[in-house]
């Protein structure tokens, strides 16, 4: 694999680690999830849904599947 | 005891495979804690954990197509990753979408049957992050050059 690729293939491992730690890390949070963090995900959930259509507009959505490599 | 049981069986699933998603079983649960009365779940700890697998969905997919299109020549060998991501591109839309509705019904009516399709769709999206996580790590295994 070219280096490139490596580079990249890390890039893309860290931006999804920059998800799965906060989530990981309120596994072991306890007690209630507070109402300041439920309006936080609600807010999450609303910004997405607010997007519509333009949450796939990026070229990274639309790349032509019969477009050679 | 309760906690404890609840802990381990979260670690059991962050142990897996650290890769990109292969925690995908975190991404619909917000571990063991309990809603805090007064916010904007009203108690629904099932309605926050959709939401929170939705979004965070969202996002991992959208890393998923994203680093595949800006490396689609160095992953030219594995012409699986191009078939699988330009699937995700293809459905995505749809997938949120009917997430999306089938949360607006079960947040209008909170019946059995309405959980389990937001449940089916879910599952969509998860299958989806589970394949991208299988070829993400499959590209991350070295190679031996002879």
């Amino acid at each position: 694999m070219p280096p490139s690729a490596i580079i990249a293939l890390a890039n893309a491992l860290l931006a999804g680690l920059d998800v799965l730690v906060p989530k990981i890390q309120d596994l072991f949070k306890s007690g209630e999830i507070s109402v300041e963090e439920q309006q936080s995900i609600r807010d999450k959930y609303l910004a997405l849904r607010s997007q519509g259509d333009a949450a796939f507009t990026g070229p990274e959505w639309n790349v032509d599947p019969d477009k050679p490599i | 005891m309760k906690r404890i049981r609840c802990l381990v069986s979260s670690l059991l699933i962050c142990i897996q495979p650290l890769t990109f998603v292969g925690t995908v079983g975190v991404v619909a649960t917000s571990g063991c804690r309990t809603l805090a009365p007064g916010g904007v779940y009203q108690g629904d700890k099932y309605l926050e954990e959709s939401e929170l697998a939705i979004t965070t969905s969202y996002d991992l997919l959208h890393t998923y197509v994203t680093w595949e299109y800006q490396n689609r020549a160095a992953l030219s060998k594995w012409p699986e990753i191009k078939k699988s991501a330009d699937n995700i591109r293809a459905n995505s839309k749809q997938w949120f979408a009917s997430a999306h509705n089938l949360h607006d019904a079960y947040a209008a009516n909170k019946s059995e049957a309405n959980r389990t399709a937001l449940n089916t769709v879910i599952g969509v999206l998860r299958s989806a992050l589970t394949e991208a996580s299988k070829y993400m790590a499959q590209v991350a295994q070295p190679t031996i050059q002879p």
